[in-house]
């Protein structure tokens, strides 16, 4: 009877039903639009990255500041922040082997350097990988020109991108062979390296972050990097050259710069002396020389897991294990750093948006339920003056606003479908640069998604839920004198 | 004994800095199965007595006692309970749920208590009191499709559904041209008789005497006289 007096009411005062159902149900449709895409975009960037460079965990040494694989995510200006070696590589490394949910692993060494090429300067991070496993694990990668890196060779990887870049930029396009001219300034000193370019290649789905990454041989960035192991005898640069480096970079300068700020306005003269000042042969380290190079040192284990294990009751798990070794497991979101980030920041931003109208949409509904109450009273005073006790009046209200929302998110969840599916036939290329490297694709297209369904329904209920409270808390307190008053 | 018992009952509306006293100390039994009628000029009180014993109002200050129980001492739920076991409310303006119909709007007090009786005969019931009060052919009509008098009539019907051993009606035949509140007042008296449920209205009408087993006069809120009949004496 409750129910049917509920739905008869809601016929009943039809135009406030309307206006409460258009209005959750707007609120509610673009809610559920938003999170479908976002949610896709969280997806598809997800599929990329651990399909091309993340894997599902990384094993990391534990640090103070937070790192990615791309190196510290937020460096101090003018302040150089190693990337720490995993200390007790070995150990973890058979662990992890003997471990059965993991699929398969690979290890990197991560750096960033000035990149020479056609007389052109890029900033560049670098990952020097075990060309062993690298590219079983990252199935991703698809060779365009060249040959993929083989264990012990030197030399460099670049994207398509970043080839089509170079050859936009210089009017020369990168071949197979071209050197690739590698420095990279720290406390330690200056380092420069040159590799051949063995190979270009393409990620299957490729964001622009991807296409800045460059793959090396660990051993040439370990140099770079200055990580040798303790049996290594380090490089003392003669006397003339530390004096130029630590005694006063940064009043060579000016002011405190970093790296990056001094080759971007254009102040290449220093390197450019200490590149004719060393031969490239004189600075070479005892670990490139080294032929059992897999020995050194690694600042990353890349972790693909079997189907069907969680990837983060495994990281609570690893955690644990990992904790007398000094280090650390992280999800491929950490992994990647910054760049994972953007999603989740939209996330944010839109949803934080969506709560103020939320809040708006509150008090509106509240109001309308406010007014429809008030006008109810006498209504409401003969049901008390009859018998009814305030639990039934109650459960009257809730169920009509109830009843109300919960209709109001299924028809906001049919509308945001219906304009998906129609924005998906109509193969709407997606042109802005931000948006595709979000959504990770050419053409629009968004799959719903249960969770979101369900995210949105919950959402549209607690709508109705919260504009529902004062408007029934009034509606408990009408007295059976109202019917005579009011009736 | 009565079955409702009104001691030095008051009220006293505050209207600003000045009071109304509406009620002055008015005392009162009724017994069980009389037909009463309190008569008396508008203003006089009838409406606040009325709903003092319909437990709608609270007297300022006196007792009030339906059945055995002394109503002072329950609370806003206690009054509910009671209210929907004790007695049954026909209001001046019909006051009929607008979302239900006919029939709906008689068994709604069937609906809204503990007891439940099966559907079946409750239906039977629903369908005999619509019979008693001849509107058996308007079961699915709406309220809004009635007539002032029908509607009253189901407002009857609805005030004896939970078989209530009082009901109370504040002029139930004010709304109602003459002839139809006649018929209304005839209803109320052939249930009376048949089901000797008590019943307890106001009017301004002087002439109600003589259908009455018992008349109170109001004037200014306190009782100038009351007639009482012997029970099969007055018809
Ligand atoms: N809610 C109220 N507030 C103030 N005064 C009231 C209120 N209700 C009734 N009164 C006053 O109480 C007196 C009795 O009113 P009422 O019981 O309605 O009389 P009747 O029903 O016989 O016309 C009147 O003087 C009226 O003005
Ligand atoms: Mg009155």
């Amino acid at each position: 009877m409750i129910l049917i007096m509920a739905l008869r009411n809601l016929v009943r005062n039809l135009r406030n039903t309307i206006i409460i159902l258009t209005l959750i149900m707007l609120i509610i449709a673009v809610f559920f639009m938003g999170n479908s895409v976002i949610t896709e975009s969280g997806r598809r960037l997800m599929n990329s990255y651990t399909e091309s460079f993340t894997g599902d965990i990384v094993i990391k040494a534990r640090s103070q500041s937070s790192i990615s694989l791309f190196g510290p995510n937020t460096p101090a200006i003018g302040e150089f922040i190693p990337i720490p070696v995993i200390e007790q590589y070995n150990e973890i490394l058979s662990l992890m082997e003997q471990d059965r949910r993991v699929e398969a692993l690979s290890s990197q060494v991560s750096g960033a350097a000035v990149m020479d090429i056609n007389g052109r300067r890029y900033n560049v991070p670098l990952f020097g990988v075990d060309a062993r496993t690298y590219f079983q694990l990252f199935n991703d990668i698809e060779v365009r020109e060249g040959q993929i890196l083989i264990p012990g060779q030197r030399g460099a990887m670049i994207s398509a991108g970043r080839a089509l870049l170079i050859e936009r930029e210089t009017g020369k396009k990168p071949v197979i062979g071209t050197p690739l001219l590698f420095s990279t300034m720290g406390h330690s000193g200056f380092k420069i390296r040159e590799l051949p370019l063995v190979c270009i290649y393409s990620y299957k789905n490729s964001t622009p972050v991807m296409d800045e990454i460059i793959l090396t041989d660990p051993q040439t960035l370990r140099a770079l990097n200055s990580i040798m192991l303790a049996s290594d005898s380090d490089y003392t640069p003669p006397k003339e050259a530390t004096d130029l480096l630590t005694g006063n970079l940064d009043s060579l300068f000016g002011i405190e710069k970093s790296t990056d700020e001094i080759i971007e306005n254009g102040s290449f003269s220093l390197l450019d002396d200490l590149t004719r000042q060393f031969s490239l042969d004189d600075i070479e380290t005892s670990d490139e020389k080294n032929p059992d190079w897999n020995g050194g040192s690694w600042n990353f284990i890349l972790l693909k897991i079997k189907e069907g294990v969680s990837s983060k009751a495994l990281i609570k798990d690893l955690n644990i294990r990992l904790a007398p070794y000094s280090a650390e497991a992280v999800d491929w979101r950490q992994a990647a750093g910054k760049s994972a980030l953007l999603v989740l920041l939209l996330k944010a931003a839109f949803n934080g948006g969506l709560i103020l109208v939320g809040v708006a949409g509150i008090i509106a509904v509240t109001n309308i339920l406010l007014i429809s109450i008030f006008r109810r009273t006498g209504e409401i005073g003969t049901m008390r003056a009859l018998g009814t006790t305030s639990l039934y009046i109650f459960s009257l209200i809730f169920i009509e606003n109830m009843v109300l929302s919960f209709t109001a998110g299924l028809l906001g969840i049919g509308t945001g479908t219906i304009i998906i599916n129609a924005l998906n036939k109509m193969e709407l290329p997606v042109a802005n640069q931000l948006l595709r490297s979000m959504l990770g694709q050419e053409y629009f297209h968004i799959e719903a998604s249960i969770s979101v369904f369900l995210i949105s329904l919950a959402v549209s209920v607690f709508l109705g839920f919260f504009s529902s409270i004062y408007p029934v808390h009034c509606a408990i307190k009408v007295e059976p004198a109202a019917a005579i008053n009011k009736g | 004994m009565p079955i409702i018992t009104l001691t030095n009952i008051s009220k006293t509306y505050p209207m600003g800095k000045v009071s109304v006293e509406a009620l002055k100390g008015i005392s009162l039994e009724i017994s069980r199965g009389d037909f009463v009628a309190v008569a008396g000029p508008s203003g006089s009180g009838k409406t606040t007595i009325m709903n003092i014993i319909g437990l709608i109002d609270k007297p300022t200050d006196g007792k009030v006692i339906i059945g055995d129980k002394d109503v002072s001492v329950l609370s806003r739920n206690g009054l509910t309970k009671l209210r929907h076991e004790k007695l049954g409310i026909i209001f001046q303006s019909f006051n009929l749920l607008p979302v239900l119909n006919v029939f709906e709007n008689v068994e709604f007090p069937l609906l809204i208590g503990k007891d439940r009786t099966p559907r079946k005969e409750r239906r039977e019931w629903v369908s005999y009191l619509l019979d008693e009060v001849g509107l058996s052919d308007r079961k699915f009509h709406k309220p809004s499709e009635l007539s002032g008098g029908q509607q009253q009539r189901v407002a009857v019907a609805r005030a004896l559904a939970a078989r209530p051993d009082v009901v109370i009606a504040d002029e139930p035949t004010a709304n109602l041209d003459s002839e139809t509140g006649e018929q209304i007042l005839e209803l109320m008296k052939t249930i009376n008789r048949e089901q000797h449920t008590t019943f307890i209205f106001s009017t301004h009408d002087e002439r109600i005497r003589e259908m009455s087993d018992h008349v109170v006069f109001l004037k200014d809120g306190s009782i100038v006289s009351e007639l009482k009949a012997k029970k099969g004496v007055t018809v």
